[in-house]
């Protein structure tokens, strides 16, 4: 009896392992599959003038008007160019999403417009950013996939631009809902050139590029940004040149270099040169930052010949990381960035006070071997800036140090630069004047700045350079500011 | 501090004191208690017949083990005492007038019957002997926590006593309670969490986790942690499985209640500060309005903003449960868990500035401005639970049983960005105040039937619907700037602007559908062939809505007088509006076989997965919906042998999955400064091979020894790690990243002296996975570059050293039981960077709570619990040899450690809790 249990159970339990085997064999050639939905392409259609919305491509003809209608989609590997002359009217908060290639080229005579029909300007000193048509994002921008090659924009105005990105996700990478920025670049492969140019208004930076070649010359930047954002905002990866363009009623920088983001072997590197900054900053909520020019988080650049007027702060690039009135200060690549003749002129003893920006608490700061207070604003006076502040202050004084005395404060409204047209001393500090139309910044011809350029540099011109498409590149001026006494420069 | 200790001391002089009224004498008395022979510990509900052949009387022993009979006819007796798994005894006592008789009388446990378990299931299922006995007959390893040793332990959710398991140690959310389990250093998309062995659904919004501070730990027979899987059990646990029994209804009438009132010392010096949250819809605006509905400021209530102070927080926890068989056939419990506590905290935190600087050393870490943290969380749980049994006859019954969980958390987090007010110096903070209200429900039903088909072949089954949901109607993070100026610490001047904000609104909600049958069949004697199966349809449904006031940086007084024109934002998917249904049959052999010393149990189970997702994706981008099918052949086999008695070998292998969280397989791209984020539609779930091998030594009844060891081998571990996608496009995603590995030693004991009980466990983990880390550095000619490298580490959350410890103090004659508790918990990573050498670390905590319980009368118990005794905070660091860059500003606020940089500073203080039980 018992004998024949054990056998029972020796059966039953040889039984087990064929089991196990015969299933084993049975699942081994199982199938596991997955099926995910690829991306939905509409092909796209010959752009026709009247109503355009959905995939187009081809060419915007000469002086033609279009109106959108809903958000256009430009094909991976498609392109669509614009001729001279025509006129690109949004009808809603629509955007422009690039996977190809955009080509807007107006030129001197015939611009090209994306902006909204019959939208009047406020150019009015005064004029609140609530009600400001500049600020509300009117339309959408105009967006690039991480596929886009191509974004070159000459002679063309962006108008009324920078509604957020609505309700449903974005048909491209990048971005996500809520995002708004009158053009987004993010291909550090890619080339963004914009030339000759208007920006008007924006509601965060105007131009976010997040990685990519770029070559931004000539252009006018105003009001960009109601309480935050930059004219244009380069992050990791970006490199490229930034000259001889007008910022005007900035809300928080011109043009602004970082290295964060986009994982690569790509350094931002950016050279900001023969700008003219005027009336920026003051818009911007964070204390220490914002005012004209800047580089931080581990960006790289050649700043030279830039002329700032009336802004918040001058050029300000971050030379340690650490905290600044509670904010975060994070270095710059501060031993390849080079800098001077500068021209910075002020209405205001605060403004004069912050030429150079400075820390006013340096208590709780590490010091050097010598004592010295390592701050992280690192803008030092050069020589050849105007007015020669190296030649007025202490030998004590060390970047980010508060350098005010008699002299400096008499600085307040001295070394005009001599606009062609534009009141200084401005009436008030801040000023409200945000805008270029009635203004011009040429420099007349007993300008201070006039000759005192510096011009031992070339541009990066990372981009494809000449042709229709190619970019435009003025090399550094001898004038300081954006518009030269030779005619060159910027053209508006 | 010392006043602390002071009050603790002098609570436990009252109760002592007040316990010394509780023995009271009478006379014409029989009494006594019935304890086990070799042990010598109590037996409770025991029952004691005496006889003088005229009259009998029947009682029944206490939870000390004690009877009494009062005012007996003086006399001879018969005293027959039973207790089922015990041989009955039958002895003889005089009864004299006036007299008292006070015998002790030992059982002996029935020889035989510690290898079945349908006899122990007959015992009390609440007690330790009942959780050390399954533990020991147990095919597969598990640990088990009883309703009694959770009574007296200092834990009142689940979430805290299941760091007392041997190799657990859990995830504290922001109030310190334990939230997810780490089994043996496997985080918690390692486990499943199930109630009466019923897998439950999940509320989180992104994975499938359960929190377990969701249950109040009252209403739990026992809490089971089960880490080698059978056949039977659903094959997606690699670390472990934490089931919670459920009390069960009773053999006849019982009721229970208990109340306590308690008190958060952190309060003491923080106001805790609420907002009235009644009535708010738990709609998002599109669901109020219809989706093509424009939002305007006045929809959205700042009401949730105005902060009032709660005077007397005092915390209060009621449990209550009855039970009876009300027929032969028909026997019921019903239990409720209320607890009303007012929770406090505060955290000094550095939060990670996203991305490292390459100077002076590769990925040295940058921070965001430094946060002060303190939170108010106003929490009700409330948890019930009714189970009817009905038995046909002796060979059917069927019980359905209702769980339903519910847990309000409103939440105010005073949060300083920048810390000049913190310091009081001068510069600028941002300032946010966070409201949010949660309700958080976990819901299961389960009708399940049993029949002895015929001697040799039983079939049961269940029926399954059960629900969770997570409901977020308020989360308001106002955010206004503070700048201030303080001259020699005095605040001489300040300007407040109000920011934009928003308002944000999540529903998650997964419903399971599930059926399960399983047959026995007696083979031979000593065979058992068992096979089922389980289908189960799951669908998870996920809104995310987000709104941004338009704040234009006005100067702020109050919210109440703030203008809001406009929205500044509208986001309606952020990729956390999803759907996703997954459907899952499998199905299962095995064999249980117990010959002479040997017990094997083994075979295998199959699981087929069709799952599928529907995301907010644009149409334009791929993997907008997605589907996958796939099948996993399970095997497992527990052996056991038995050396001797009381002494056992046990050695398994099981293969165990874990499906990717729902979140992780879409490819909605959240974009970020520092990187972007996305889901993965080509990830695969995780496959693994663990063995297991432990010896265990039993001394008598509840003294034991164990000593094991695992292994684990998992293939394609989902990790996170910034990947090029395409040219120049990179995102942090989950990835499959090759194999790890994870083993480790536990070891569990008890011993009892007298009076006086001590036990513990440690386990020691190592586990190693190999993933893409990202580096910020200098080239040779000075050009900042990044590039990825793979770095080895231990998995997210494993600590390579867990203990416990607990004394405990038992004196039955003073009806007095304590308990102190110790809990180690040794470093581990908190979070994961995507750079290298940059995880935020937890380091090692201990934790110190102390019980007592007093019985004021045969059924009245007073009792206390206090947590955190010696106030141990949280701290989390980097441990980066590159510290110090940052810190150019020095006297920064909480760094104490000259060789890694504390980035995370949690303070909860002491918790108490005064209360009574009746029984």
């Amino acid at each position: 009896m018992k004998q024949n249990k054990i056998k029972n159970l020796i059966f039953n339990l040889s039984g087990l392992p064929l089991l196990l085997v015969a299933t084993s064999v049975l699942f081994s050639c199982n199938k596991n599959t997955s099926t995910v939905t690829s991306a939905y392409v509409q092909v796209g259609q010959t752009v026709q003038p009247g109503n355009i919305s959905g995939s187009i491509k081809g060419t915007m003809q000469a002086n033609q008007t279009y109106y959108v209608t809903g958000d256009v989609i430009i094909n991976s590997g498609d392109s669509l160019i614009i001729q001279p002359g025509v006129k690109v009217y949004f009808k809603g908060a629509y955007n422009f999403w690039i996977k190809g290639n955009l080509f807007s080229l107006g030129n001197a005579t015939s611009p090209v417009y994306f902006t909204v029909e019959n939208q009047a300007k406020q150019d009015v000193p005064g004029t609140p950013v609530a009600s400001d048509p500049a600020f509300q994002g009117t339309w959408g921008g105009l967006w690039t996939d991480s596929s886009c090659k191509n974004l070159v924009l000459k002679w063309t105005a962006i108008q009324f631009a920078g509604a957020p990105i609505s309700a449903a996700q974005p048909p491209i990478v990048g971005a996500s809902t809520g995002d708004s920025y009158d053009i987004f670049f993010q291909n550090t492969n890619g080339n963004f050139i914009l030339e000759d140019s208007w920006i008007y208004g924006a509601t965060d930076d105007a131009i976010r590029l997040k990685s990519g070649k770029f070559s931004v010359m000539r252009n006018t930047f105003e009001k960009c940004g109601p309480t935050g954002g930059d004219c244009f905002n380069v992050k990791g990866g970006g490199v490229g040149d930034c000259a001889y363009n007008l910022f005007i009623g900035c809300n928080t920088n011109g043009p602004k270099a970082s290295d964060i983001g986009q994982p690569g072997s790509v350094q931002t590197n950016c050279n900001f040169y023969n700008n003219t900054v005027v009336n920026s900053g003051f818009r911007c909520v964070e204390l220490g930052r914002g005012g004209s020019i800047n580089y931080e988080q581990q960006a790289r650049g050649l700043a030279y010949n830039n002329l700032i007027v009336n802004c918040r702060y001058g050029l300000r690039i971050i030379g340690a990381t650490q905290s600044y009135l509670g904010n975060a200060l994070v270095v710059a690549d501060t031993s390849n960035i080079k800098y001077g003749n500068t021209f910075n002129y002020s209405d205001s003893i605060a403004g004069v006070n912050q030429f150079y920006p400075v820390t006013p608490d340096t208590s709780n700061m590490m010091r050097t071997g010598a004592g010295v207070p390592v701050s992280g604003l690192w803008t030092r006076p050069q020589a050849n800036d105007i007015p020669n502040i190296m030649s007025m202050i202490s030998a004590n004084y060390y970047p980010g140090a508060p350098y005010a005395n008699a002299a400096i404060n008499a600085l307040v409204g001295q070394n005009n630069p001599l606009f062609v047209k534009f009141p200084l001393p401005e009436a008030a500090t801040p000023s409200s004047i945000a805008y270029a139309s009635g203004y011009d910044f040429h420099l007349q011809s007993n300008s201070p700045a006039i000759g005192k350029g510096y011009t031992a540099f070339r541009a990066i011109a990372s981009v494809p350079v000449g042709g229709d498409f190619g970019a435009n590149i003025t090399q550094p001026g001898s004038d300081i500011g954006a518009y030269q006494s030779n005619g060159s420069g910027n053209m508006h | 501090m010392q006043h602390q200790i002071g009050k603790i001391l002098f609570f436990i002089f009252l109760i002592t004191a007040f316990s010394c009224f509780a023995d009271e004498t009478t006379e014409n008395i029989i009494k006594g208690k019935v304890t086990d022979n070799k042990t010598g510990e109590p037996l409770i509900d025991a029952t004691i017949t005496i006889s003088n052949g005229i009259k009998t009387y029947t009682t029944k022993t206490g939870l000390d083990g004690s009877f009494r009979f009062k005012k007996i006819i003086p006399g001879v007796y018969k005293e027959k005492v039973q207790f089922i798994g015990y041989d009955d005894i039958e002895l003889s006592v005089v009864l004299k007038k006036d007299g008292i008789v006070n015998n002790t009388i030992t059982l002996s446990l029935h020889s035989n019957q510690l290898h079945e378990v349908t006899i122990t299931s007959k015992l009390n299922k609440e007690s330790d002997n009942y959780a050390r006995k399954t533990e020991r007959i147990a095919s597969n390893v598990i640990n088990i926590i009883s309703a009694k040793a959770i009574e007296i332990s200092p834990d009142i959710t689940v979430g805290n006593v299941l760091q007392r398991a041997p190799g657990v140690s859990v995830v504290k959310n922001s109030n310190g309670d334990g939230n997810y389990a780490i089994i043996r250093g496997m985080a918690d998309r390692y486990n499943y969490t199930t109630i009466n062995g019923i897998k439950i659904p999940s509320p989180d919004d992104m994975t499938r986790s359960i929190p377990m501070d969701i249950f109040p730990s009252d209403l739990l027979e026992r809490l089971e942690v089960v880490k080698s899987l059978t056949p039977s059990m659903e094959g997606d646990a690699i670390g472990g499985v934490t089931n919670m029994v459920l009390k069960d209804a009773p053999k006849h009438l019982t009721y229970t209640f208990n109340g306590s009132l308690g008190y958060n010392n952190f309060l003491a010096d923080h106001p805790f500060t609420t907002f009235n949250y009644t009535g708010v819809p738990f709609k998002t605006p599109y669901e109020i309005h219809g989706s093509g509905y424009v939002p305007k400021p006045s929809d959205f209530n700042i009401k949730y903003l105005d902060y009032k102070t709660v005077a007397l927080p005092v915390n209060q926890s009621f449990n209550a449960s009855i039970g009876n068989k009300i027929t032969k056939k028909l026997g019921f419990i019903a239990a409720i868990s209320y607890q009303h506590l007012f929770k406090g905290s505060s955290s000094l935190f550095y939060p990670p500035g996203g991305q490292p600087q390459p100077i002076p050393a590769p990925n040295t870490p940058v921070f965001a401005p430094i946060e002060y943290r303190v939170y108010s969380n106003l929490q009700n749980r409330l948890g019930t639970h009714l189970k009817l049994n009905y038995e046909f006859n002796k060979n059917n019954s069927i019980s359905f049983y209702t769980a339903f969980f519910q847990l309000d958390q409103a939440q105010h987090r005073y949060r300083e960005m920048g810390l000049s007010n913190y310091a009081h110096q001068s510069g600028q903070d941002y300032i946010n105040n966070r409201s949010i209200f949660e309700r958080q429900i976990v819901w299961n039903n389960t009708l399940q039937g049993k029949h002895q088909v015929t001697d040799k072949l039983s079939v049961d089954w269940s029926l399954v619907y059960s629900q969770a949901q997570s409901k977020i109607p308020i989360w308001i993070d106002e955010l206004y700037s503070d700048i201030v100026t303080y001259n020699a610490g005095k605040l001489t001047s300040e300007r407040k602007n109000l920011q934009d904000f928003p308002f944000n609104f999540t529903h998650s909600k997964e419903t399971d559908n599930s059926a399960y049958v399983n047959g026995h069949y007696q083979l031979a004697n000593g065979l058992m062939f068992s096979t089922g199966g389980m289908y189960r349809h799951k669908t998870k449904n996920n809104v995310f809505e987000s709104y941004q006031l338009y704040a234009n940086n006005q100067v702020f007084q109050t919210v109440d007088s703030a203008y809001f024109s406009r929205l500044k934002r509208v986001d309606t998917t952020d990729g956390l509006t999803y759907q996703s249904v997954e459907d899952i049959l499998a199905y299962y052999a095995q064999l249980k076989w117990e010959y002479n010393k040997w017990e094997v149990l083994g075979g295998f189970r199959v699981e087929n997965t069709n799952h599928t997702y529907s995301s907010e994706l644009s149409i334009y981008l791929p993997g907008k919906t997605g589907k996958y099918v796939y099948t996993d052949f399970l095997p497992s086999i527990n052996i056991k042998y038995k050396l001797a008695n009381n002494n056992a070998l046990r050695a398994s292998y099981f293969s165990g999955i874990s499906r990717p969280n729902y979140f992780e397989y879409i490819p909605v791209i959240k974009p970020g400064d520092f990187f972007d984020q996305q889901g993965n539609p080509d990830i695969k779930r995780i496959q693994s091979h663990n063995a297991d091998l432990r010896y265990e030594h039993y001394f008598g009844f509840e003294d034991y020894f164990m000593i094991g060891s695992f292994y684990k081998y998992l293939i394609n571990p989902i990790e996170f790690g910034l990947v090029q996608i395409t040219t120049g496009q990179f995102v942090y995603q989950p990835q499959n990243f090759g194999n790890a590995t994870n083993y480790g030693l536990e070891l569990t004991f008890t011993k009892h002296f007298r009076n006086f009980g001590i036990n513990g466990n440690y386990s020691y983990t190592k586990s190693s996975i190999t993933t893409t880390k990202t580096v910020f550095a200098q080239d040779n000619s000075g050009n900042y570059i990044k590039y990825n490298t793979m770095q080895t580490r231990p998995l997210q959350g494993q600590s390579d050293h867990i203990a416990n410890l607990s004394l405990l103090y038992k004196s039955i004659k003073r009806g007095i039981e304590a308990e102190l508790s110790w809990v180690y918990t040794g470093k581990r990573i908190a979070y994961i960077s995507p750079y290298k050498d940059l995880d935020y670390w937890q380091r090692a905590t201990s934790q110190l709570d102390f019980s007592l319980d007093v019985k004021a009368s045969r059924r009245i118990t007073l009792f206390m619990k206090v947590t955190n005794l010696t106030n141990n905070p949280t701290i989390l660091e980097l441990r980066n040899t590159a510290k110090g860059y940052y810190f150019n500003n020095v006297n920064y606020p909480g760094q104490t450690s000259s060789n890694s940089i504390i980035v995370q500073h949690d303070n909860f203080n002491q918790s108490f809790f005064v209360g009574f039980r009746f029984k």
